[in-house]
């Protein structure tokens, strides 16, 4: 039962970083699995440096994108992320896939993978933190830059740097995701596809929810779990 | 006069044989260098270029590769095909998956060029040559081996039942593989699943392998080559599963990833292991991959490209290709192939046999042959 929870949170933080590019950035970002790939080649090394490389792909993105409407900016993002792949292919040369070892903990009697069990715990922090968030005075600005950029910046708001912020903390968060499963999984460069496949899938319906989006992100993922 | 034309004719005849003799055998090679397929692609790669080099030092043939991606779609397979084709070669060897193969051997005939499977197992192809495409050929296994393998393992192990976990978009494969095996063995089939890729249900391996894990079996088949399998086994171990996992190879047949696993019981198959000697060629393949390329070399994909250039290149030596092929016997790394009526290499002959390994207490040992 706690492997499936787990399962949940993580997948569930997965399609809320989907929809917050979405939602504020104004795009579809389809770079998420290779920097997921990324992060679980940047393991081989340190999980942590997953954070710093996920930071500066955010970054990257958002300077690449900043004056693109949303399908410009999806098709941007799309070869931001193939351009991602091929640089790991080409720095992890060869035709072995990389496995590492990975650590077992038992929680209530279940065995789990330690790894997974942190990727469950950040990204539950993750959906905590953000929810409350929106529900503060920095929620509300998010949420007017989400429902109307435009009026939002003649309003004030600086959503030039909120789209930076969103890109950098969704794509830091999404890489150290990546460095976790890595250490679960065999590594190899289109490991991720999966998972961006599956939130794309799964952040449809939850953006059908409104301003409950990001709760029914969960919900959605929950049902997927129980569903297939 | 009279004498110094004859003298000139012979001369001429001489020159042209010594031109055939040295010219040189441009073959092209698909390999899958970008999509889902690609790791398997850059053995592919290697493999085919070290060919090329054995193919001059054992056989003293001139072997040209050109190389195109293939990705992983028949679209991409087909437009590598008509590249390849562009650039006057006598034969294509490699691509991956079955869809691929299958756009490959039609391409093969439009083109009137030997296109030489080296990875896919559908028995479409073989139908194929059935119906009158002369120009494909396989090397690597069909569907049937991969059964008469599983099968073979079963007796070798005494498995009194087994269970068999598909891979759901391989299904027409496992379930290929599935039908021999239960023509083969006595042994009870206690169940079968497939689990779903990781697009569509990202944690469907996890639910079969805690499932399986709880039954009472002697083997677990597994029908997955890919990734997906290392995630399987681990949850399988996990879980307290205890059968012997009996992979068909791809992922958990490189020795680097079962001794990073370790997790004893692993069975798999392979086109050939170092440790088994089938022709001279066996133990070059590996070692001077090895030295080459600075890792493991028995990638099935890998080992069967190597054997396909090298075919290639001894059939392409004197006369015509498709007659050659048919009729001759060609040694490669996995074995000495010859093909049957329908083009497929004779696995499971005398000479050409699959290897079955298992990883125990932290080391590979050979069942069979």
């Amino acid at each position: 039962m706690i492997s499936e929870i787990v399962s949940v949170l993580i997948f569930s933080a997965f399609t809320v970083c989907i929809l917050l590019c979405y939602k504020v950035c104004r795009l579809l970002n389809l770079s998420f699995g290779s920097i997921f790939a990324l992060g679980a080649h940047l393991a081989t090394v340190s999980p942590l440096l997953s954070l710093l490389a996920g930071s500066i792909a955010g970054i990257a993105l958002h300077r690449a994108t900043r004056s693109l409407k949303l399908p410009e900016a999806t098709i941007v993002s799309l070869g931001f992320g193939l351009g991602i792949e091929e640089a790991i292919r080409l720095t992890f040369r060869g035709s072995q896939y990389i496995v590492l070892p990975a650590e077992i903990v038992r929680i209530v009697g279940e065995a789990i993978y330690a790894a997974t069990l942190a990727a469950g715990v950040i990204s539950a922090a993750f959906i905590v933190s953000l929810l409350a968030v929106l529900n503060s005075g920095i929620g509300l600005k998010l949420r007017f830059v989400e429902e109307n950029s435009e009026l939002a910046e003649l309003y004030g708001i600086d959503t030039e740097s909120a789209r930076l912020l969103i890109l950098t903390v969704t794509s830091a968060l999404i890489c150290l995701l990546g460095a976790t499963a890595g250490t679960v999984q065999a590594i190899h460069p289109a490991m991720g596809w999966p998972y961006l496949t599956f939130s794309v899938i799964a952040a449809t319906p939850a953006n059908l929810f409104g301003r409950h989006r990001y709760a029914a992100a969960v919900l959605v993922n929950v049902a997927c779990l129980l569903w297939f | 006069m009279r004498w110094t034309i004859l003298l000139l004719i012979g001369v001429l005849i001489l020159l042209s044989g010594c031109a055939e003799e040295k010219r040189e055998v441009k073959i092209g090679v698909m390999i899958p260098e970008t999509g889902l397929y690609s790791k398997s692609g850059a053995a592919m790669k290697n493999a085919a270029e070290l060919a090329a080099k054995h193919a001059k030092e054992v056989f003293g043939v001139d072997v040209k590769l050109v190389f195109a991606d293939c990705g992983d779609t028949p679209e991409k397979a087909k437009s590598a095909f008509t590249y390849l084709a562009s650039q006057g070669v006598v034969a294509v060897v490699g691509a991956y998956s079955s869809p691929q193969s299958i756009v490959a051997a039609d391409a093969a005939k439009d083109a009137g060029i030997v296109y030489l499977a080296s990875v896919a197992s559908t028995m479409a192809l073989e139908k194929k040559v059935a119906e009158g495409n002369r120009y494909v050929f396989r090397n690597s296994y069909n569907t049937t081996y991969w059964g008469v393998l599983a099968a073979e393992f079963l007796k070798i192990v005494g498995a009194k039942s087994y269970y068999f976990v598909g891979y759901d978009p391989l299904r027409t494969f496992n379930s290929g593989m599935l039908e021999t095996i239960r023509s083969r063995t006595n042994a009870e089939l206690a169940g079968v699943t497939y689990y779903k890729s990781p697009s569509v249900a990202p944690d469907d391996y996890k639910s079969v392998a805690a499932k399986v894990a709880k039954l009472s079996v002697d083997v677990v088949i597994l029908g997955d080559p890919g990734p997906t399998s290392v995630s399987f086994v681990r949850e399988y171990a996990k879980n307290g599963g205890k059968a012997i996992v009996y992979s068909v190879g791809g992922v958990l047949a490189l020795p680097h990833v079962l001794k990073r696993l370790n997790i004893d019981n692993i069975a798999f198959q392979a086109a050939a292991l170092e440790e088994v000697e089938k022709t001279e060629l066996t133990k070059r393949y590996f070692e001077d991959y090895r030295k080459t390329y600075g890792e493991e070399a028995n990638n099935y994909a890998g080992i069967l490209t190597y054997d396909a250039v090298l075919i290639i290149a001894q059939a392409a030596k004197k006369g015509e290709l498709i007659e050659n092929l048919e009729k001759g016997s060609f040694v490669g790394a996995a074995g000495v192939y010859s093909f049957n009526e329908n083009h497929q290499a004779a696995w499971g002959s005398e000479k050409l046999k699959g290897t079955i390994g298992i990883y125990r207490n932290g080391s590979i040992e050979v069942l069979y042959p």
